[in-house]
Parts: C-alpha cells; sequence; structure tokens
C-alpha cells in the first residue's frame, strides 16, 4: 500500500472526515457537489489502490452507474419536459433522466468513499474508535472486515501448493481445503482469545495513537469546512430541485464559495499527501 | 421432413403458450371501437388548489394557474368505447400536458398518479384526481368508464376524497 499521509493522522480525525464527507456526499443532489466528491473520492481512491481501484471502478462501478440512471426514468414519471412516452402510455421526462443519473452518481460516489474508509480506517483503528464504546461490536466488524481478504489470500496460497504439487488447481478441491482452514483457524483463534484474557474485567487495548497539534489542526479545519457546508444547506443556497422543472438556487458569490469549501474538504487528503510529496522533493533537492 | 416435424414438436408448448395468452387477453380487453365518433365536453380544473394554496407543496406552486384552469372546456371526439382514461391520454398528449398512471395489472385499471405534475398526495393526505362525468362523481376507475355522447367530463383535484367537489360520503 502506498504511505497515504492523511491515514497518519489520529483516528478521531480520519473517522470524523469521513463521516463528514459521507454525509454530505449522501445528502447532496447538487450536480457539481457531487461532481466535486466523486472526483475527490475516485481521486483518493486511486491514489491509495492504484490498479485496483481502476478495475474495480470500470467493471463493477461504471455498469452499476449506467443501470441504475437508465433504471430511473423507467418508474419516475414526473417532470415537465416531456422527451417521449413508454409502451404503457406514462411520460419519460428529462428531469428523472437528470434525477436518475444524479442518483446514480450519488451512488457509486459513496461507494468510493467506502473504498477510501476502508482503506484508511484499518481494523486496529476501528478498535481503538469502538473499543470502549462497543467492545464486542468492534472487534467483531473489525474481524468480519478482514474475512474476505485473508480468504482470498489463503486461496491463492492453497492453489500455489497445489500448483507446486503439480496438480491443477480446481475449484471445489480449492474451496474443500479453505473450508477446512477457515474451521481450524476459528477455533485456533478461539483459543488465543481465551489465553490472552479475552472477555475477563479490567482489560484495555494497547494502542500506540496519539492526538497531537497537528491533528488538532486538522480537526478544527474539517469542522470548519463541515460548519460552513452545512450553513449553505441551511440557508438553502446548495439546493438543486430536479421536479417538477429543475430549479437552481441564485447564483451567488457565497455560492462559489460554498463550493470552493466543500472541494477543500473533500480534497483535504488529497492536499496532504501533495504537500507531502512537494516537501520531500523540495527537501531532497536542497541535500 | 422429420427433423422439421421434430421442430415444430419441441415448438408446440410454445406455441400453445402465446395462443393461451392472446386468447386470455383478447377476452378482457377493451371493447371493439368503431370510426363512428361523437362529441363529449372535456376539461382540468384544480379550483380547489387555488383556494388552498397553502396546503400544496412548495415546489409546485407554479404549476396551478390563477383561474385554476388547466384545459379549459373543449369539445372533443369520443369513440365507441372510450374511456374516461383514453380521452385524458389523447388530449393530455395532444397538448404536450404532462400525465402519469399507475397500472393494475390482470384487471387492467389506471390510477391516476398526475396531471401536469400536481400528483395524488400533494396538497395533504387526502388530495388526488378525481373525474365528474355530468356533475356525479362515478365510483369506478376512469379506464371502465365508457363514455357517452354528450357527456361533460371534468378532471378536478381534490384535496378531501372528493367531498370538496360535491360529493358525499354515502357515494361510499
Amino acid at each position: 500500500m502506498v504511505r497515504d499521509a492523511f491515514a497518519f493522522y489520529h483516528p478521531i480525525v480520519n473517522f470524523l472526515y469521513f463521516a463528514a464527507v459521507i454525509g454530505c456526499a449522501m445528502f447532496f443532489l447538487h450536480p457539481i457537489l457531487l461532481g466535486i466528491s466523486f472526483l475527490c473520492a475516485a481521486c483518493y481512491a486511486l491514489y491509495l489502490k492504484g490498479k485496483k481501484a481502476l478495475f474495480f471502478g470500470l467493471v463493477f462501478m461504471l455498469p452499476l452507474l449506467i443501470i441504475t440512471a437508465a433504471m430511473n426514468p423507467l418508474f419516475n414519471h414526473q417532470g415537465a419536459t416531456i422527451l417521449s412516452y413508454l409502451p404503457n402510455g406514462n411520460p419519460v421526462t428529462l428531469e428523472s433522466v437528470l434525477y436518475g443519473f444524479a442518483a446514480a452518481g450519488m451512488l457509486v460516489t459513496v461507494i468510493a468513499w467506502f473504498m477510501c474508509f476502508n482503506a484508511v480506517i484499518t481494523g486496529e483503528k476501528m478498535i481503538y474508535l469502538f473499543g470502549r464504546i462497543a467492545p464486542v461490536l468492534s472487534l467483531v466488524l473489525s474481524m468480519s472486515m478482514r474475512f474476505v481478504p485473508r480468504f482470498a489470500a489463503q486461496a491463492k496460497v492453497i492453489r500455489n501448493a497445489q500448483r507446486g504439487m503439480g496438480q491443477k488447481p480446481g475449484l471445489v478441491k480449492t474451496l474443500s481445503i479453505l473450508v477446512t482452514w477457515a474451521l481450524e483457524n476459528a477455533i485456533e483463534t478461539a483459543d488465543s482469545m481465551k489465553a490472552r484474557g479475552y472477555g475477563l474485567p479490567g482489560r484495555t487495548a494497547f494502542s500506540i495513537f496519539s492526538f497531537n497539534r497537528r491533528d488538532g489542526y486538522a480537526l478544527a479545519y474539517i469542522t470548519l469546512c463541515a460548519a460552513v457546508i452545512f450553513t449553505g444547506a441551511a440557508t438553502g443556497a446548495l439546493r438543486f430541485r430536479y421536479f417538477p422543472a429543475i430549479q437552481v438556487h441564485e447564483v451567488t458569490t457565497s455560492t462559489y464559495i460554498f463550493f470552493g469549501v466543500y472541494f477543500a474538504l473533500c480534497a483535504f487528503p488529497l492536499i496532504l499527501n501533495m504537500k507531502e510529496a512537494f516537501r520531500w522533493k523540495y527537501s531532497a533537492s536542497t541535500a | 421432413m422429420k427433423d422439421s416435424i421434430n421442430k415444430i414438436k419441441r415448438a408446440l408448448p410454445i406455441i400453445s403458450a402465446v395462443l393461451f395468452i392472446f386468447i386470455l387477453t383478447s377476452c378482457g380487453g377493451k371493447p371493439y371501437k368503431t370510426d363512428d365518433d361523437f362529441s363529449v365536453t372535456f376539461s382540468i380544473r384544480v379550483d380547489n388548489l387555488v383556494k388552498n394554496m397553502d396546503m400544496l407543496d412548495r415546489d409546485k406552486h407554479e404549476l396551478v394557474p390563477d383561474d385554476g384552469v388547466l384545459i379549459p372546456e373543449l369539445q372533443i371526439a369520443a369513440y365507441e368505447g372510450d374511456s374516461v382514461f383514453d380521452l385524458l391520454q389523447r388530449v393530455t398528449r395532444d397538448n404536450r400536458m404532462h400525465m402519469a398512471a399507475r397500472f393494475t395489472p390482470v384487471i387492467g385499471d389506471a390510477y391516476i398518479e398526475a396531471i401536469h405534475n400536481i400528483y395524488a398526495y400533494d396538497a395533504g393526505p387526502l388530495s388526488g384526481w378525481k373525474y365528474i362525468v355530468n356533475g356525479e362523481i362515478p365510483n369506478v376507475s376512469a379506464s371502465s368508464y365508457i363514455v357517452r355522447a354528450g357527456d361533460v367530463i371534468v378532471w378536478a383535484y381534490t384535496l378531501d376524497l372528493g367531498r370538496d367537489l360535491g360529493m358525499d360520503d354515502d357515494a361510499w
């Protein structure tokens, strides 16, 4: 994995950032805000996961986007601009097509943000964040999030071993070995946890996270951005009406400020990484 | 030769299924239409909304004309077997006006969800579209009410299950 500057911040900063960004992505259907959020999420996911994110985006997200966008005008007939008629007589409207694209874009954006979330908020951070509030839930969450990649990795090990023995790795055989391994592994995990005193009172979880001044600044930055955007949303400046006819709230200087602040919030990890890269190059050239 | 017979044999279930569906649909379909047309009076009104604009969804206010007339009284041609829904569909299409309906499969009834983007429930939980024929509100679906010559048809928006259109509770 790449060295992500944002991931080195305190888990609370990480979590609040994603809460703000995903929350905004889920509630704003304004096309410009959606575009900003999608662009930042896609860039960050590409930065974090590289080719894997690109593959996932093209193979799963693009068809998802197209299907979701195409479905909407079939079932939603609202809108003043009639483009044509469905066989059953109901109208296909421009507004419902655009709304379909917006809703699909929102879905894809939120998924992209969650890809970043999974890369940045590791199991360790999850336990640190929620270990005290909900110890069992956070453990189960972090274990289940590890489940799929761990299975995939073990399947690869099994297939490699079979190839090494000169066999053709078959799906059923691999699966059978994988399940056996998983069951045995589960018992071992349970034994190990018991041996280390899981569930005993007064146990603490080790963590090396400390809240620095840097984290304080980041937290203030995120809170400030979120507050500005919240004000924008509360005053209705970020409203974009789709039905019955598209209506944009009057665009003033403050609207551009809200867009700028939203970009500043969404691009925060990218800005941090760019700053790091710049500093690294700068210090290397002077030395 | 044997091959083609086998092919037909294989296709037999499909053919019979298609025939079966065809027979089923042709039985319950619309009455036979002739070319003889007659004239009916047709209009669409939203007077109740004009009187109670505060009840209506803010975003829909711009859709309501001040006089409450969406389609003024028109003399239009109807054909034998036309339902009120058929007329509504024809008039809204001719006027490029928005209209959305929901269809119940099998019985083929149409429920009018919206005319001119004013949807049912846009003005409270008892609001929606009703049709009035010769001053009375028939208690059947618009797609099963067959029009007759000289009928005066009004589509009107109600805020109170038709009570504000002069329909009394006994009608139910």
